[in-house]
């Protein structure tokens, strides 16, 4: 430690810097480690740096000085560039397939490390120091974790302790204190690495639309591929099936002969879409459920994941922990009924011919049909990869993705439907104007939705069974229509029945719903959400059942702040529409929180603020130097500028406040001419020398020293006014180039010294 | 650098025409000493502020010359010691002598008693000498025998030396060194100013050059002195020495010490100087003129690096204009 004492602060600002760099670089890099494992290994970085620093430091002699450079900048050079390139030769040697900005992390990181240890002299030490900023920014963009956001902060608060502490401190030892000072050039030189970091980041972050995050763009390319290659959940969970059937078989076959090329790309493709989809694999013996992904929002309980056509009724396996039964009655009508007729199997023409429309056959197909169209344009949900959505983005996102989430809005239920096709009997009109329409969202007006809707409009009260008519009514009789009312059926709901996941329905029970609210009164989550849609829609409300994750405060990381979601995570609730426009989460199973404004705002002085970091954390950073440098260098020329515009203009002052106030402009100026006068050179010494003939010169040191140091008080204006003019009139001549012209002949003659 | 009209003269009595006798007596003393019109200034600045003077340079190069031609311009009673090693206190102050005729002791008076004297190399004499022009230099008066005597009112030592770093000689005390106002140095002449030295001492033989006229006489020198004291020194300017002096006496590498006796003495010679510029006020850069011979007589030990430490501490200083 003790060649730590004889240290200059630099040295120990850019070690921190190094380190609070590679820090942060590490957390990004070894992300998939964890974050506990990332911050060993940088304490392990960390620890060598300072080590061989202080080993260099040795080695080079006692003074860590400008003057003892221990190794020849070209040395150094080569050091460093070697270290930046040996990432970039692992890639290029053992073929790993890492991604490209990790790589580049990673030798950014070697050359903060490096630059550390192996450079003593201020300039390079300064490099290092925003070596290691730029590295802790470019982190923040890649991952916003809490270390790295941690490790941010850290390292604004070193440059801010550096640019305060520069003056104050001579860097180098001895009496050489000209480095202290700033260097134009190498303002510049921080100023744009500074600005290329935040314009690459701008590059790389430019779509508005998708600079809620980074992952929303992999995922928009994803369903853009997945809808090119008609990708298939079903397929894709019966390959998963059967991988997991014949898994032994896979690996054996792996070890002996290995895959073909095209089925190990087709596996891969089915690896890297397996992240997103909902799809509950059986977990192996003994083994808990996969980790799917991060959330590290405090706001968001409610995460839709699904499509709706994952909801089919085949896509969820029973698996031994979930307890989870199969799908609804209601949902597994509707597929059935979408399996019984595609459209080529309805043939329009031979319908056409041969008509009778009292044939209960006919009438099934036509209710099927109309089951599918709905079922098409029923209301798509999103899959985003979820992490660090907020709500609001979430919202944003829906509205300007149309095609991702189907304005189509679920007003029908099943009874209805049961309704309408009573009413097709009798009525062979109604029967006809519903097979005349095309398929479409309600938005076109000759679809079946719209049809639909316009029927339903027209009919009186609800399609409910008594009993279920009832509870609605028993629910909302004091309430306003409206919000209120939705309400009013959801807290019903969740104090009418009770959450029970392993209460099925038994498999002969035909309406579901009614089995369930009626009949048993426990039920698993989706049982809920499904009475609740049911009971919404009978009131008109369009709703629509959404299947997602729910997030587990319980399961939330302490280091992270992020909440981790599992497979067994799955949870169904329910969105309503509101005001025609937007959709919201109504939670209608007890034990859920029902998601709302004010518990968002109960837990989010803190949450608020870090999504505020989260999102503008980095920029705030940019802002935050930027303004530091600039104000570091503004302050001196506004300061300058305001005593100007005071002495120049302020009428009320006395003769040695304008004289004094002259001492300092001039000051400023011969400051300005890059000429330091002692502060005990007076006028005549410092400034009358350099042109004994000038007039003015002459004139104001009369009246000055009048002023100074004749102690009879002058109130008379004319000696005012003339002084005035006279300091003007040598701040005008005293120009820095003038100045420096005049001081250069006098140098040269050796005479520019105090007098003899 | 003379100033402006407008400003009152600095002249307050009518009947004296200080200018031209100032003129006259810079003249003569350039005449005697070719080519330092900057020492004759500082010379006549000390005389004008009643100051004592010590011209320390290495031999031969004008010091008793400008002593005597000064003693001869301002006229009065001119004395002189030549100081050695076996000079002794009584023969510098005068000493009392049994007079057998009237069976009395008279006092006989000493090189002192007179209204220049000039104290040729005075750092050969003994301290015990040296010490014994101090009550001179200092009231103007000297004790003998418990009766003391009062000296001129214009009484003005000249005092040369050799540098100490030669053979032979007792460097001053400092109590001796702080009585002197300057301690100034001459230097070598440039080649022109020797040409005309030469020239000038063509024809005539060492000590047959004519006498001179004086140029003052007492009762002149006196209300010059007194007009000269007379200068305005303003609150500012106080101020300035005042900040000086504490950076002086915080100053740990300046050996020496700078009495407020040298205080009061540098303001006078700066008075002096501002007087002989022509301005009813001093300025610092008048103190700054006289700071150098003032302040190293003060100081000890390098004569070079002492100069160059004052020259550095008056910078440090923030001057007022």
């Amino acid at each position: 430690m003790a060649s730590a004492r004889s240290m200059p602060r630099i040295q120990w600002l850019t070690l921190a810097s190094a380190i609070v760099g590679v820090t942060a670089a590490n957390v990004t890099i070894f992300d998939k480690l964890g974050v506990p494992l990332a911050l060993g290994i940088s304490a392990a970085w960390g620890l060598g740096i300072w080590l061989l620093f202080v080993i260099m430091g040795r080695m080079g002699g006692d003074k860590l000085s400008a003057k003892s450079v221990y190794f020849p900048p070209i040395i150094q050079a080569t050091i460093m560039c070697v270290a930046l390139a040996i990432p970039i030769f692992r890639v290029l040697g053992m073929g790993a397939n890492d991604p490209i900005d990790a790589v580049l992390m990673e030798s950014l990181r070697n050359l903060c490390a490096t630059s550390a240890i192996f450079t003593f002299d201020p300039i390079r030490r300064r490099a290092t120091l925003f070596i290691g900023l730029l590295l802790v920014l470019f982190s923040f963009t890649l991952e916003s974790s809490l270390a790295v956001t941690i490790c941010t902060l850290a390292e604004l608060a070193i440059t801010a302790f550096w640019l305060s502490a520069n003056d104050s401190l001579p860097w180098e030892s001895g009496t050489q204190q000209v480095a202290a000072r700033w260097k134009p050039d190498f303002i510049v030189a921080c100023c744009l690495l500074v600005f290329a970091g935040f314009a690459v980041t701008f590059v790389m972050y430019s779509d508005k639309e998708r600079k809620v995050d980074r992952s929303l763009d992999a995922l928009a390319q994803q369903r853009e591929r997945r809808i090119k290659s008609n990708y298939s959940f079903q397929r894709e969970e019966e390959e998963t099936v059967i991988d997991h059937a014949t898994n032994k078989k896979l690996g054996e076959d792996l070890a002996s002969d290995g895959l073909g090329g095209d089925q190990a790309k087709k596996r891969s493709q089915r690896e890297q879409f397996r992240e997103f989809s909902t799809i509950r694999s059986n977990p192996n013996e003994n083994q808990d459920y996969e980790k799917l992904f991060n959330l590290d929002s405090t706001q968001v309980r409610h995460i839709p994941s699904a499509l709706y056509d994952q909801f089919n009724g085949k896509q969820w396996l029973a698996n031994k922990k979930s307890r989870l039964p199969g799908m609804t009655t209601q949902i597994a009508d509707q597929e059935g009924l979408s399996k019984l007729l595609n459209s080529e199997d309805l043939d329009y023409s031979k319908i056409a011919q041969n008509l009778d429309i009292t044939d209960e056959n006919f009438l099934e197909q036509a209710r099927t049909a109309m089951s599918k169209a709905m079922a098409n344009q029923g209301a798509g949900t999103l899959t985003p990869d979820l992490n660090k959505i907020s709500p609001a983005d979430l919202q944003r996102l829906m509205q300007s993705h149309p095609q991702w989430s189907s304005d189509a809005s679920l007003v029908v239920t099943h009874y209805e439907l049961h309704a309408l096709a009573q009413q097709m009997k009798s009525d062979p009109q109604l029967l006809w104007k519903f097979l005349a329409t095309t398929q479409g969202n309600e938005s076109r007006p000759s679809s079946v939705l719209s049809a639909l809707k316009k029927w339903r409009e027209s009919q009186e009260g609800p399609f409910l069974p008594d009993e279920l008519a009832a509870l609605v009514q028993q629910w909302t009789h004091e309430t306003n229509p409206g919000w209120e009312e939705i309400m009013g059926v959801v807290n019903g709901l969740r104090s009418h029945a009770q959450y029970d996941p392993a209460a099925t329905v038994p498999a002969d029970e035909e309406d579901s719903v009614y089995y369930f609210l009626v009949e048993s009164k426990r039920g698993p989550d989706y049982l809920f959400a499904s009475s609740a849609v049911v009971l919404l829609r009978s009131l008109g409300y369009p709703t629509r059942l959404i299947g997602g994750y729910y997030a587990n405060e319980e399961k939330r990381s302490w280091i992270t702040g992020n909440v981790s979601i599992e497979e067994d995570d799955v949870h169904y609730w329910a969105q309503v529409k509101l005001d025609n426009r937007v959709w919201v989460d109504i939670e209608p199973t007890p034990g859920f929180d029902i998601p709302s404004p004010d518990e968002a705002e109960r837990e989010t002085i803190f949450a608020s603020a870090w999504n505020f970091l989260a999102v503008y954390g980095v920029r705030i950073a940019g802002v935050l130097i930027c303004v530091l440098v600039l104000g570091r260098l503004l302050v001196r020329p506004i300061r300058a500028l305001s005593f100007y515009i005071v002495w120049r203009y302020w009428p009320w002052q006395t003769p040695r406040q304008v004289v004094q106030k002259t001492q300092r402009l001039l000051q400023e100026r011969f400051h300005a001419a890059g000429l330091s006068i002692p502060v005990g050179q007076s006028f005549a010494s410092a400034v009358l020398r350099l042109d004994p003939q000038q007039d003015c010169l002459k004139l104001y040191h009369t009246l000055g020293q009048q002023v100074i140091y004749h102690d009879q008080p002058t109130s008379d204006p004319a000696l005012r006014a003339s002084l005035r003019n006279a300091s003007r009139e040598v701040v005008a001549w005293a120009t820095p180039r003038r100045l420096k012209n005049a001081a250069g002949v006098l140098a040269d003659s050796g005479q520019f010294l105090l007098p003899e | 650098m003379t100033s402006s009209q407008d400003l009152a003269s600095p002249t307050g009595s009518t009947d004296l025409d200080s200018e031209s006798l100032l003129g006259r007596l810079r003249d003569r003393l350039n005449e005697h000493l070719r080519g330092k019109p900057e020492t004759v200034q500082l010379v006549l600045a000390c005389l004008l502020a009643r100051g004592n003077l010590l011209i320390e340079d290495l031999p031969g190069l004008g010091k008793t010359t400008l002593a005597k031609a000064l003693s001869g311009a301002i006229g009065g009673r001119f004395s002189r010691v030549q100081c050695t090693p076996d000079l002794l206190p009584g023969d510098v102050t005068g000493f009392n002598i049994f007079n057998q005729q009237s069976a009395q002791f008279e006092f006989h008076e000493g090189p002192v008693f007179a209204d220049v004297v000039l104290a040729d190399e005075i750092n050969r004499a003994t301290p015990r000498t040296q010490s014994a022009l101090l009550e001179a230099m200092a009231e103007h008066q000297v004790t003998i025998d418990n009766h003391t005597y009062r000296l001129s009112e214009t009484f003005f030592v000249i005092a040369t030396q050799n540098p100490e770093e030669l053979h032979g000689t007792f460097p001053l005390p400092e109590a001796q060194l702080d009585r002197f106002s300057m301690k100034i140095s001459i230097g070598t002449p440039d080649r022109e100013s020797l040409m005309q030295l030469m020239k000038s001492r063509g024809g005539v033989l060492e000590g047959f050059q004519e006498a001179e006229e004086p140029i003052l006489n007492r009762t002149q020198l006196l209300q010059l002195q007194q007009q000269a004291a007379s200068v305005e020194t303003g609150e500012m300017l106080l101020e300035y020495v005042a900040d000086l002096a504490e950076a002086f006496s915080a100053n740990n590498k300046f050996t020496g010490h700078v009495s407020p006796r040298g205080i009061l003495q540098w303001l006078r010679c700066a008075q002096a100087w501002a007087y002989l510029q022509g301005r009813p006020f001093v300025t610092a850069d008048d103190l700054q003129h006289v700071a150098l011979p003032v302040i190293s007589a003060r100081s000890t030990g390098n004569a070079v690096q002492s100069r160059q430490l004052i020259r550095d501490m008056i910078a440090e200083v923030s001057v007022p204009f």
